[in-house]
């Protein structure tokens, strides 16, 4: 599809294709490949760890080279991908000076550990019980990231590799590392391979980005998102010295983000043009607690309905209320995909028919799972009060796409890019306690963390800000949830809402780091960079 | 003043000088809580030293802010996180208090997106303003104003994070309290202090209040 007339900053036009070959790949696009392995390191040695930061951009003496944005034609997607993130703690330990330092967002500065409280990292998820002491910011400044399309064996012979340079080197130790995995690589089903642990299709819903005039992503009904939304930059030449080039137009347009820049003489160099931010979490999922939670519900939602009806049978036109329901209407979208605003009802079909029956509902278009909104004008649905949809339900909350929020002006104004991919094996309802970690490891990537990533998830997923109706609640999936205080509302028809409470917390973070996400351009500069004695 | 009130000063001086040393004190951060609750009805209480106390620039002030009070409030129903709040002239300073939901951040942010224009006109009779406009500089206008904030020692918890039992001696508390004072007279610009805010109704958020009295969110 052809992007039509966009305003300035919004797209990237790459003529001779030199921005996308200074992006970092996984960012605009996503990689779509079967095995990842995150390595977390610290550096040991500040030459080599430069050395070897400039041998992965220039692909010197035979390093693997750092994977960027440019387009694969059909047929030449590589079998591996190569990219890294460097902290705050990690740009110090390579030699950037400090009051180079001090032009970075002063939450990325501060760390994942140091924000902890504020995105609901408490209790069993705070910093001091992270694994592998990834919570101590001197354990973790860079993190190395290798995809690999369908051969773990060839994830693991490019890890090999970088880890075999590193050790001669001496350039930095290894503090975890962290493997995924699509689902599929262990149950063989093709159908798993979007399925993340609690059962739901995943990555369908993305900011859809405009990349040489085109469209990136499926069908949608939200509004085309800035590049700005994800990456620091400028538009065109801004001339270097001292002069401030226009900036990739933000998600609030006018306001523009911090701009991390280094200062030589008279000449300022931009080293957040063409960069990310990445949230990266390593998320424990508790399937069993939340399936128990599934089936306990919807005994719950039987009973109170049965009471309601005073005893008498189910009507025929009434939805049966398994747990396939329950669980949709947590997350905002039935466990293969299919949105809760559209059921298995499309706009071809121009009348609602929503589905009612047991289990779920039957699959739609992929092209479609994304072409929804909650007032949608087109569709003649307005689902203001959360029958479709709950206000509190996981999509809903965490991007309420054109619905009614308080925040007026914050609609569209928090996207994030969600790269993430499971780890640890599939969930076996017959084996529930088989001692294996199993959860997500997310990669949460935005232009400013604080205006976008702890923005969602302090003020929606954490407290229901958005909405008069779910203040004071968090989000049933990935919310901080306590079983003393926790509740979740489900809007019904003509009727009194079904309240669910007592339920836990049923993902755990593990690991988080704040990460920057440098171009090309600049890791070349933090490659070249020669500390003073 | 007497004798006996000089040497307790000047002990006190002498022993702040020591307890500095052995442990420097650092200025808490706007803490966040995981009780909901304590994230809505937040206090800011943000002043300003004006540039010009003479009774010209207090008026040239008030012009500009009766030339954007519709926009302020136009902004201000727009962002919908604001319980209450107003601009005060006290002993040379412009002030403003409110009461806000959610993340300080965030709050300023949309504020910034919705009255920023407005808000560049009373910026520029303040003095050592933020880079202007507010627009071009967020992040620097937010810490800006965190530097203006007062501290706030007993909303939502006590930030003084006494600790277990034997840190709750009461020379101990009082210790902690002066070196964090001593702290905010030293800042640039001094901070001053929030002892204690009320709440009527606690835990309730702007939009909870206005759909309740079916006022429109």
């Amino acid at each position: 599809m052809k992007a039509s007339t966009l305003p300035p900053g919004v797209g990237i036009q790459d003529t001779d294709g030199a921005v996308l070959a200074d992006i970092q790949g996984n960012i605009l696009r996503g990689y779509n490949m079967r095995f990842v392995r995150h390595i977390v390191v610290r550096v040991a040695d500040p030459d080599a760890a430069r050395a070897l930061i400039g041998a992965v951009v220039s692909g010197s003496d035979g390093t693997p080279t750092v994977t960027t944005a440019e387009t694969w034609e059909a047929g030449t997607k590589p079998a591996t991908c190569l990219n890294v993130g460097v902290t705050a703690t990690g740009l110090q330990a390579l030699g950037l000076p400090e009051d180079w330092l001090a032009t970075f967002p002063e939450e990325f500065r501060q760390g994942a550990a140091a924000r902890a409280a504020k995105v609901g990292d408490v209790d069993g998820s705070a910093p001091e019980h992270w694994r592998d002491r990834l919570g101590e910011a001197d354990n973790v400044h860079l993190m190395w990231t290798i995809h690999a399309l369908d051969s773990k064996e060839e994830l693991d012979a490019l890890a090999a590799q970088i880890e075999s340079a590193w050790r001669e080197s001496g350039a930095f130790t290894v503090t975890s590392r962290l493997d995924g995995a699509t689902l599929d690589t262990y149950t063989q089903n093709e159908g798993d391979r979007d399925t993340v642990h609690f059962g739901y299709r995943d990555s369908i819903s993305q900011p859809r980005f405009v990349v040489n005039g085109e469209y990136v992503g499926r069908a949608d009904s939200q509004p085309i998102a800035t590049v700005g939304a994800v990456l620091l930059g400028r538009v065109g030449d801004g001339g270097g010295g001292a002069a401030r080039s226009e900036h990739y137009r933000t998600t609030f347009p006018g306001v523009t983000w911090q701009m991390p820049e280094a200062t030589l003489g008279n000449t300022t160099i931009e080293l957040g043009v063409n960069g990310c931010f990445n949230a990266f979490r390593a998320l424990e999922q508790d399937v069993h607690a939340f399936e128990q939670f599934l089936d306990a519900s919807a005994r719950t939602i039987n009973q109170e309905l049965s009471r309601r009806r005073n005893g008498a049978p189910t009507g025929a036109s009434e939805p049966v209320w398994d747990k396939e329901r329950v669980a949709a209407k947590l997350m905002g979208r039935w466990r293969n995909g299919v949105p809760l605003s559209l059921s298995h009802w499309t706009k071809e079909h121009g009348s609602e028919v929503r589905f009612q029956g047991p289990g779920l509902p039957p699959p739609m278009d992929q092209a479609n799972l994304n072409d929804f909104d909650y007032p949608d004008e087109d569709a003649g649905l307005d689902d203001f009060d959360g029958i479709h949809c709950p206000m509190g339900a996981h999509i809903r909350r965490t991007n309420p796409r054109g619905s009614q929020i308080v925040q007026r002006s914050a609609n569209y104004t928090r996207p994030l890019v969600r790269r993430g991919m499971p780890y640890g094996p599939p969930y076996d309802a017959a084996n529930p306690d088989d001692g294996q970690h199993r959860g997500l490891l997310g990669n949460f990537l935005c232009a400013s963390l604080i205006a976008q990533y702890e923005a969602v998830m302090y003020d929606w997923a954490n407290l229901g800000l958005q909405d008069p109706r779910i203040v004071g609640t968090n989000d049933p999936i990935i919310g901080a949830n306590r079983p003393a205080t926790s509740r979740f509302e489900i809007p019904m028809d003509d009727a009194e809402p079904i309240v669910l409470s007592g339920f836990p917390r049923f993902t755990e973070t593990a690991a988080a780091i704040y990460l920057f996400c440098p171009s090309v351009t600049t890791l070349r500069f933090l490659a070249d960079l020669r500390p003073a004695p | 003043m007497s004798i006996t009130d000089a040497s307790e000063r000047l002990l006190v001086r002498m022993l702040t000088a020591i307890w500095r040393r052995k442990d420097p004190p650092v200025l808490p951060q706007r803490p966040y809580s995981t009780n909901p609750s304590d994230n809505v009805q937040v206090p800011m209480n943000l002043v300003m030293p004006l540039a010009d106390n003479s009774p010209l620039g207090h008026a040239r002030l008030i012009e500009t802010l009766g030339s954007a009070v519709q926009e302020v409030i136009a902004g201000l129903d727009n962002t919908q996180l604001v319980h209450f709040g107003r601009f005060t002239i006290v002993d040379g300073n412009l002030c403003m208090f409110s009461f806000y939901d959610g993340d300080f951040s965030n709050y300023i942010r949309d504020f910034i997106y919705n009255v920023g224009a407005a808000f560049d006109g009373l910026l520029s009779h303040v003095k050592d303003p933020p880079p202007l406009p507010v627009e071009a500089h967020p992040d620097e206008f937010i810490a800006w104003v965190m530097e203006r904030d007062a501290l706030q020692l007993t909303f939502p918890d006590s930030i003084l994070q006494l600790g277990p039992e034997e840190d709750r001696d009461p020379a101990k508390v009082t210790r902690r309290l002066v070196l964090l004072l001593d702290e905010c007279g030293r800042a640039d610009p001094p901070r001053n202090v929030q002892l204690f805010a009320y709440r009527a109704y606690p835990g309730f958020s702007v939009a909870q209040i206005r759909d309740t009295f079916k006022i429109g969110w």
